[in-house]
């Protein structure tokens, strides 16, 4: 019995540590996935006016802000009984889409790509891995070549999403009520451009490449499966009436079934916490107790009927119809790149839809009391924000993000984590160089970013790069 | 379309909500308030490191404002360059989250090469906070007066 630890990590957003149990033929026996930040935000928003929430529930992560942004502007909507209109719901789509968009496409280009082609030899691409690259030298030239486009669209992809959400990274515009904007025809000309470059790269470039990865690297379909339950929020309305482009769901034992908010509760057994554990996150507390025995994590254990399920692109596909093939590494990045291009396309109705000259804002006032719950997707899945209101103010507020679905630790009844799970019973040819794990474990795209970004150089002498004081 | 051509930009990086860790973020809402030149765009970066690309691409200097804990003194104020820290990548340096430095990686792939500053103070406390520490928020001008030296700004 050997072990390996993998700590941070790399190319994902934010720090996760996965330690996993070898038996003696090098197959993962057991995995733990650990959280190595406490995020606890939520504590922070009490005693503030409820539109506080979309800006800075969007500062808790780089990657995601469009959605939580989103997801708090719904809870505060439902809590004030509210539904925006179409317009808003338009700008909303093609904002978030245009971040699901740059998301995806990092996903694969800069994030997973390189754990089946040699990178550049230079920082931070070298030293890595060397182990199993199957790709023609000629193939891999071409890809890393795309990685260089892929920079370019999502750039693109960012600008675009800027025409109505306003500065990016960090959008002004995702507000309760709708989305601070009236679009000019010249704002949708100029997104139609963007868009239209987009697509071409999504629909060919993106596409290919995905495809000519999974004709290498098949074995992947029966790699890193997971329990294969999904749940999604749904995303992107299409009307007002709550009709959606990926409509929400669950997929249990391979079957398509509802989806109900009531039934998500959260627990906290093996997780750095001494609250309640198996609470609906509306009424959730977070007491912090890092230590604690028998907890390795700082994320808790959300599941849905008390089962595990696994969040992300795989499972907004497989609800929609769009992609029900498998669950596994490479159904996990064929879904992604299919949905980025049902996105793109879906995208150009939406812009069509748009009225110039007409704001997507509707000024809603602040709720006295009441609850709400904003739920969405995030490019990595499902997020859900539930607030309470009282006296006009923040009286209770808890996140469930995408990634304490997936790289949630074992819940209280002994059911391990999605993660966890995918890595279980996968065989590791070189323990050295265990890149079976990695592609596992990107292959969620898991985001635990929430987000110290402070600089750590190490090995560097600092005191040479000292400003003398004034 | 404006007519000014903006080829610097000062990007502060960091989370508002992590205490000292937005001290970028609060540098460059500070500079807000001041009469810079036309020349110079301000961008609030937050936590979206991978985001900012854009600006190598487009800009001739890029001033980065970040915090980095490196171990002095709490408000000490590094400056440095991405060449700087090149030349000691030799035997077992690793440079952990240092995001922006793959950023700059990045542009040159795309064969920009814009000059890269990097101001970083070290952060007192990091911790669930909207305001920063007394030490950081007395270090702000001090920040600020380096930037303008380094623009030449008086």
């Amino acid at each position: 019995m050997s072990t390996i630890v993998l700590d941070p990590i790399t190319r994902l957003e934010g720090h996760l540590k996965v330690s996993v149990t070898l038996d003696a033929n090098n197959n993962v026996t057991a995995a733990q996935a650990t959280g190595n930040l406490y995020r606890d935000f939520e504590n922070m928003l009490v005693g503030r006016p409820p539109s506080d929430a979309a800006f800075l529930t969007q500062r808790i992560c780089g990657v995601c802000p469009v959605s939580h942004a989103i997801a708090s502007s719904k809870a505060t909507e439902q809590a004030k009984g509210f539904t925006p209109p179409l317009q808003a719901l338009l700008l909303r789509n093609l904002i978030q889409g245009a971040n699901f968009i740059a998301s995806n496409v990092l996903h694969f280009y800069q994030l997973a790509l390189l754990d089946y082609i040699q990178g550049p030899q230079m920082n931070p691409w070298a030293p890595g891995y060397t182990q199993d690259f199957r790709l023609s030298a000629t193939d891999s030239q071409a890809l890393m070549n795309n990685y260089i486009t892929a920079l370019s669209i999502r750039r693109q992809a960012h600008e675009m999403g800027a025409i109505f959400g306003g500065k990016l990274p960090h959008v002004g515009n995702v507000v309760p009520g709708g989305v601070t904007a009236s679009p000019t025809s010249t704002h949708i000309t100029n997104f139609r451009n963007y868009l239209n470059t987009i697509t071409t790269f999504v629909q060919n470039t993106y596409r290919t490449d995905v495809n000519k990865l999974a004709a290498a690297y098949s074995d992947y379909y029966q790699i890193g499966k997971g329990y294969g339950n999904l749940i999604s929020y749904g995303v992107f309305d299409t009307n007002t009436t709550g009709t959606k482009l990926f409509p929400a769901g669950t997929v249990t034992g391979g079957i398509v079934g509802g989806f109900t908010s009531t039934n998500i509760k959260e627990y906290v057994g093996h997780s750095w916490y001494t609250s309640p554990s198996g609470v609906n996150p509306a009424s959730e507390t977070t007491t912090p107790s890092y230590g604690k025995s028998g907890a390795y994590t700082w994320l808790k254990a959300p599941r849905y009927n008390g089962t595990p399920y696994e969040a992300g692109s795989i499972a907004r596909t497989w609800i929609s119809g769009d992609y029900k093939v498998g669950v596994s590494v490479m159904d996990r990045h064929m879904a992604r790149c299919i949905e980025t291009g049902k996105i793109a396309t879906n995208m150009q109705t939406w812009l069509n839809q748009v009225v110039v000259g007409k704001s997507g804002y509707t000024n809603i006032g602040t709720p006295t009391s009441g609850t709400g719950i904003g739920l969405t997707e995030a490019p990595r899945g499902a997020l859900g924000h539930w607030v309470s209101v009282a006296s006009s103010k923040i009286s209770r507020y808890q996140i469930v993000t995408p990634t304490c679905w997936n790289a949630s630790p074992m819940d209280d009844a002994g059911n391990v984590g999605p993660i966890e799970k995918a890595l279980i019973g996968t065989h590791v040819a070189d323990t050295t160089q265990p890149v079976e794990l990695l592609r596992i474990v990107h292959s969620f795209d898991p985001c635990t970013g929430c987000s110290v970004h402070v600089m750590s150089p190490e090995g560097i002498e600092m005191s040479n790069f000292v400003v003398q004081p004034l | 379309m404006s007519l000014i051509i903006k080829d610097t930009v000062i990007l502060g990086i960091g989370n508002i909500l992590l205490q000292d860790d937005g001290v970028g973020v609060h540098v460059i809402k500070q500079l807000e308030n001041e009469n810079l030149p036309s020349t110079i765009e301000l961008v609030d970066g937050g936590t979206s490191t991978l985001d900012t690309l854009g600006l190598f691409l487009d800009y001739k200097k890029v001033i980065v404002v970040d915090c980095l804990r490196a171990g002095l003194e709490p408000g000490t104020i590094y400056k440095i360059k991405p060449e700087d820290i090149k030349s000691y990548q030799k035997e077992n340096l690793s440079i952990h989250d240092v995001q922006i430095l793959d950023v700059v990686n990045m542009a040159n792939m795309m064969n920009k090469y814009p000059e890269v500053v990097i101001f970083g103070i070290e952060p007192e406390k990091i911790a669930l906070d909207l305001e920063m520490t007394s030490t950081m928020v007395s270090k702000i001008p001090e920040i600020i007066y380096n930037i303008k030296k380094e623009l030449e700004i008086n």
